[in-house]
C-alpha cells in the first residue's frame, strides 16, 4: 500500500462467549462443545412462542469484569433490546441484544508494540446471546441447498466488545485481539479459545485518501467535499493471527481498487484460510435495518452496589501489571517476566513456588531467578508437547520446591532433576519416593569419586593422551565416563577438577 | 410516514418474503391502513408525558427492575419433545431450505 497516499482505519468487534454453566435467558446447559446436537434446549432458546427469557446474573457479572478490566463506566441502570433480522440460527426471528445503554460504556485496552505503549479506546461492552450453529449441506440427488440446525449454542451468553475506529494497522489489530484474549483467559470470563469460537473477530476497514477525513468524537467524517469510501467487514476469521492476514489483504484490496478509480461498496467478506484470501459475502445491512427496540419481555436491569462490589472483587491483577510487579520484586528479565505471566496459572504457579516453606532458607534473590529458570526451560519444555498431556496442572508446587532444594543442596545433579520433574509430572510420583527408588545421591566428596577418576583415566587412554597433548576438550569426555559409572550421580564440577589434578 | 412501493420492497427484503410487483400495491394500501390507526396517537397531547426522559426513568421512578436468575443447570427438552412438532429433521437437527443466497440481494 502506499503509505503516503492512503491510512487505513480499522475498528474491530469482537465476540467472546463467557463461561457460565447455564446460557444467558434459560438454565440449559451453556457448554456446548461437540455436544450430542438439540440436547440442551428449552422452549426459550427454541425461541417457541409464549417462552419468556429471564437473565443469568453470572453471565452479566462476567460483562461488567470485562468492563472494569477496561476502565469502561458501568451502566448501573441499562435494558436489552431486540436486534431483528431473518436468518434460520436466529429461531426468534431477533436476538436480544443491548442497543442504546450497554452495560459498559467506553474504557480503553493498552498494549505494547516493541516498547511503543498503544491505547485504543473502546466504544461499548455489551450483552447478547449467542445463535444457533448451522450446518450447510446439498442434497446430492437433487442438488438443492439446505441446512441442519442444532439449537445447543443458541442463548449461549456473548458479549460483544466494539473498538472505536482508532487502529491504524493490521498488527495492532492482532495485539489488540491478543490483549483482549489474554485478559479474557486471566479473568476467567472465557477460555477465548478462537479454534472453538468462543472468541470471534469482526475487522471492519475502510482505506481513505490522507487529509480526506477526520475523527471527531470516535466518527470518522469527510473533510470538506470529500466523500469517505466505504468500509468492509471480515467475519470467520479463526485465529488471531488471521486478523492480521485478512485486514493486510483488505487493505492491499481496497487500495488497488482506489487506484483503479472503482468504488467500493459496503460489504461484509469471509476469510479463506487456506487460500489466505478474503471472499464476498454479502452487502451488509445498516443499523435501522435491524429494528432495535427494546425488549418487552425482560424489564430493565438495575446493578446495586452489592452487585458492583462482588464483581470488583473478581478483579485480580492483570498480566501487564504482573508484568511490571515480576521485574520490580523479583528482578526478573522483562523476557522472562513476560513468559511467567503469559498465562495467569503460571504466574500463581510461579508466585506460589517462590514462597514454598522449603525454600524460605536460601537466598531469596537466588530462589526468583532458579525458580523462574526451573518453569521456563524445563517446565515448559515438559509441557510444550500436545501430545503427552502435560499441563502446568500436571506439577505440583510443593513437589517442584522440594526438587529445586535438593538442587541447591547439591543433593542431586540436575540432570537427575530434570528426570525427577519428568516422572513426576507424568507418573504423579513425590520427588521423596523417586529418592527413595534407586540410588540418586549426588557423589560429590573427593575420595568417593577419586577411584572412579582413577578406574576412567585407565580405561580410556586414548582420551588421556589426547588431553595431554593440547586436546583439553576431551576432558568433557573422561567427565562423562565418570557420569556412566556413577549412573549420573557424580558432581561434574568436582568430577572434572579431580581429572584435571590426576591429569597434570 | 407512509409506505411507497420502494419501502414496501425493502421490508419484504428484510423479513426474506418473496412479494411479486404486481402485488406491491395491494401491501402499500394494508400496511398504511395498520400504519393509520397507530398515528392516532399522534393527535394525543403529548404535555402529561414530558415528565419522562426515558422508558428507563419510568422504571427508575417506580422501583421496579428485573429479577436476575442465579447460574444453574437444569436439563431442558427431551428429543422428543424438542422435534414433536416438525417433520424436517435429519442428524438429530432441524433441517431448512438453504440459506446462503443472500448474495443476491438488492439492497
Ligand atoms: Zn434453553
Amino acid at each position: 500500500m502506499n503509505t503516503k497516499k492512503y491510512d487505513v482505519i480499522v475498528g474491530l468487534e469482537i465476540h467472546v462467549e463467557t463461561k457460565t454453566k447455564s446460557k444467558m435467558f434459560c438454565s440449559c446447559n451453556a457448554e456446548h462443545f461437540e455436544k450430542e446436537s438439540n440436547s440442551q434446549v428449552c422452549p426459550v432458546c427454541l425461541g417457541l412462542p409464549g417462552a419468556l427469557p429471564v437473565p443469568n446474573k453470572h453471565a452479566i457479572e462476567l460483562c461488567v469484569l470485562a468492563g472494569m478490566a477496561f476502565n469502561s463506566e458501568i451502566q448501573t441502570l441499562s435494558k436489552f433490546d431486540r436486534k431483528h433480522y431473518f436468518y434460520p440460527d436466529l429461531p426468534k426471528g431477533y436476538q436480544i441484544s443491548q442497543y442504546d445503554v450497554p452495560f459498559c460504556v467506553g474504557g480503553q485496552v493498552v498494549f505494547n508494540d516493541n516498547g511503543t505503549q498503544i491505547t485504543v479506546n473502546l466504544e461499548r461492552i455489551h450483552q447478547e446471546e449467542d445463535v444457533a450453529k448451522l450446518v450447510h449441506k446439498k442434497d446430492l440427488t437433487t442438488g438443492k441447498e439446505y441446512t441442519l440446525i442444532d439449537f445447543n449454542k443458541s442463548g449461549v451468553p456473548l458479549i460483544e466488545i466494539v473498538s472505536k475506529p482508532e487502529i491504524s494497522s493490521a498488527k495492532h489489530a492482532k495485539l489488540f485481539a491478543d490483549k483482549i484474549r489474554q485478559t479474557m483467559r486471566y479473568l476467567n470470563i472465557s477460555d477465548a479459545d478462537m479454534e472453538k469460537g468462543q472468541m470471534r473477530c469482526e475487522p471492519n476497514i475502510s482505506v481513505q485518501s490522507k487529509g480526506s477525513w477526520k475523527y471527531v468524537d470516535g466518527r470518522i467524517l469527510p473533510v470538506g467535499d470529500h466523500e469517505l469510501n466505504a468500509q468492509v467487514e471480515v467475519k470467520n476469521l479463526g485465529s488471531i493471527s488471521a486478523i492480521e492476514e485478512a485486514i493486510e489483504f483488505e487493505v492491499e484490496r481496497l487500495t488497488s481498487k482506489l487506484e483503479k478509480g472503482e468504488q467500493i461498496r459496503k460489504q461484509t467478506r469471509g476469510w479463506d484460510p487456506e487460500k489466505k484470501e478474503t471472499y464476498f459475502q454479502r452487502y451488509k445491512e445498516t443499523s435501522a435495518d435491524y429494528r432495535y427496540f427494546p425488549e418487552p419481555d425482560i424489564p430493565p436491569v438495575f446493578l446495586d452496589d452489592k452487585f458492583i462490589s462482588n464483581v470488583k472483587s473478581m478483579l485480580v491483577e492483570l498480566a501487564s501489571d504482573r508484568i511490571d510487579r515480576f521485574i520490580n520484586k523479583y528482578s526478573l528479565s522483562e523476557y522472562d517476566a513476560k513468559q511467567l505471566t503469559e498465562k495467569r496459572e503460571f504466574a500463581d504457579f510461579y508466585e506460589n513456588l517462590i514462597k514454598d516453606e522449603k525454600l524460605k532458607d536460601f537466598n531469596q534473590g537466588e530462589i526468583y531467578k532458579k525458580c523462574a529458570n526451573w518453569i521456563i526451560g524445563p517446565i515448559f519444555s515438559l509441557t510444550g508437547h500436545a501430545e503427552d498431556d502435560l499441563t502446568i496442572k500436571s506439577f505440583k508446587v510443593a513437589e517442584v520446591a522440594a526438587l529445586i532444594k535438593l538442587v541447591l543442596e547439591k543433593k542431586i545433579n540436575s540432570n537427575t532433576a530434570k528426570e525427577f520433574l519428568e516422572k513426576h509430572a507424568t507418573e504423579q510420583k513425590s520427588i521423596e519416593d523417586l529418592m527413595n527408588t534407586g540410588n540418586h545421591k549426588q557423589i560429590s566428596s573427593h575420595e568417593d569419586l577419586e577411584e572412579i577418576a582413577k578406574k576412567v583415566i585407565k580405561n580410556n587412554q586414548k582420551a588421556v593422551s589426547d588431553y595431554k597433548s593440547g586436546k583439553t576438550a576431551s576432558i568433557g569426555f573422561l567427565v562423562g565416563q565418570m557420569m556412566k559409572e556413577t549412573q549420573g550421580r557424580a558432581e561434574p564440577q568436582t568430577a572434572k577438577k579431580l581429572l584435571e589434578g590426576l591429569l597434570k | 410516514m407512509k409506505f411507497d412501493k420502494e419501502s414496501v420492497k425493502k421490508i419484504a427484503w428484510l423479513s426474506r418474503i418473496q412479494i411479486d410487483d404486481d402485488k406491491l400495491m395491494d401491501f402499500v394500501k394494508d400496511l398504511n391502513t395498520i400504519l393509520g390507526y397507530v398515528q392516532v396517537l399522534d393527535e394525543i397531547s403529548q404535555k402529561d408525558l414530558e415528565k419522562l426522559s426515558s422508558e428507563l426513568e419510568y422504571y427508575k421512578q417506580n422501583g421496579r427492575f428485573c429479577e436476575l436468575r442465579e447460574d444453574i443447570v437444569k436439563q431442558g427438552l427431551s428429543k422428543k419433545e424438542v422435534f414433536q412438532n416438525t417433520k424436517s429433521k435429519q442428524d438429530e437437527m432441524f433441517r431448512v431450505e438453504g440459506s446462503l443466497s443472500e448474495a443476491e440481494d438488492n439492497s
